[in-house]
């Protein structure tokens, strides 16, 4: 799963620090969502694209691997 | 189900006072070991201050290491659950993976004491594994902001 949170994240100019504290986890799993290490579950997906006041969809989009 | 923070804390105490005794019970001819601790406690008899002995070993092991990994970490999120998640995994593989491999090289009375030393080995590689794990996690370069 791909995901465009850093690019929404330089156009809001927020930081991943800000981000992480605006959702409930830490800089790290961030990062690592950022690098595609980690898929979010729905609820934090969700935080996310109501901090960024987006869809879903618009923040994640599905691979032909996945 | 995860303990609070404050049981990693005391975990880390619990294992801190087991390590070096372990240690040094391993080290540590056992009639002297046996004869240093006479002097201080007074237990009838040779047997009864070995059980003392061991189920300090194992219980403070085991309670120790189930603390530190079962107690929340201080920047507990659904990423941490992760790991802990995939570190009770790989821990399961490296488990029985050490059992065949030990049921297939011991025999007979060595097989029986790595038998015991198995009932302590889980918790002691879930600690291991998690804790690299985390430490590998927290070490997340520092990215741009």
């Amino acid at each position: 799963m791909k995901n465009k949170i850093k690019i929404a994240r330089a156009e809001a100019g927020v930081t991943q620090q800000q981000l992480a504290e605006a959702v409930g986890v830490s800089r790290q799993t961030i990062i690592s969502i950022e690098r595609g290490h980690f898929q979010p579950s729905t609820p934090l997906a969700l935080k996310m694209a109501r901090f960024f006041s987006t869809s879903v969809e618009s923040l994640f989009e599905l691979e032909d691997t996945d | 189900m995860l303990l609070p923070h404050v049981f990693r804390t005391i975990g880390w105490i619990i294992l801190l006072i087991v390590f070096p005794y372990f240690v040094f019970c391993l080290l540590a001819d056992y009639d002297s070991f046996h004869t240093l601790f006479s002097r201080f406690i007074t237990i009838d008899g040779k047997t009864t201050l070995e059980q003392i002995s061991n189920n300090l070993l194992i219980i403070g092991w085991s309670v120790g290491s189930l603390f530190v990994t079962c107690g929340k970490v201080r920047e507990e999120d659904e990423m941490t659950v992760m790991i802990r998640l995939n570190s009770l995994l790989i821990s399961l593989y490296v488990y029985i993976a050490l059992i065949v491999a030990s049921a297939l090289l011991i025999y007979n009375f060595n097989f029986l004491l790595v038998m015991m030393a198995n009932l302590a080995l889980f918790p002691v590689i879930f600690l291991i594994v998690f804790e690299l794990r985390l430490h590998a996690y927290r070490k997340i370069s520092e990215d741009e902001e």
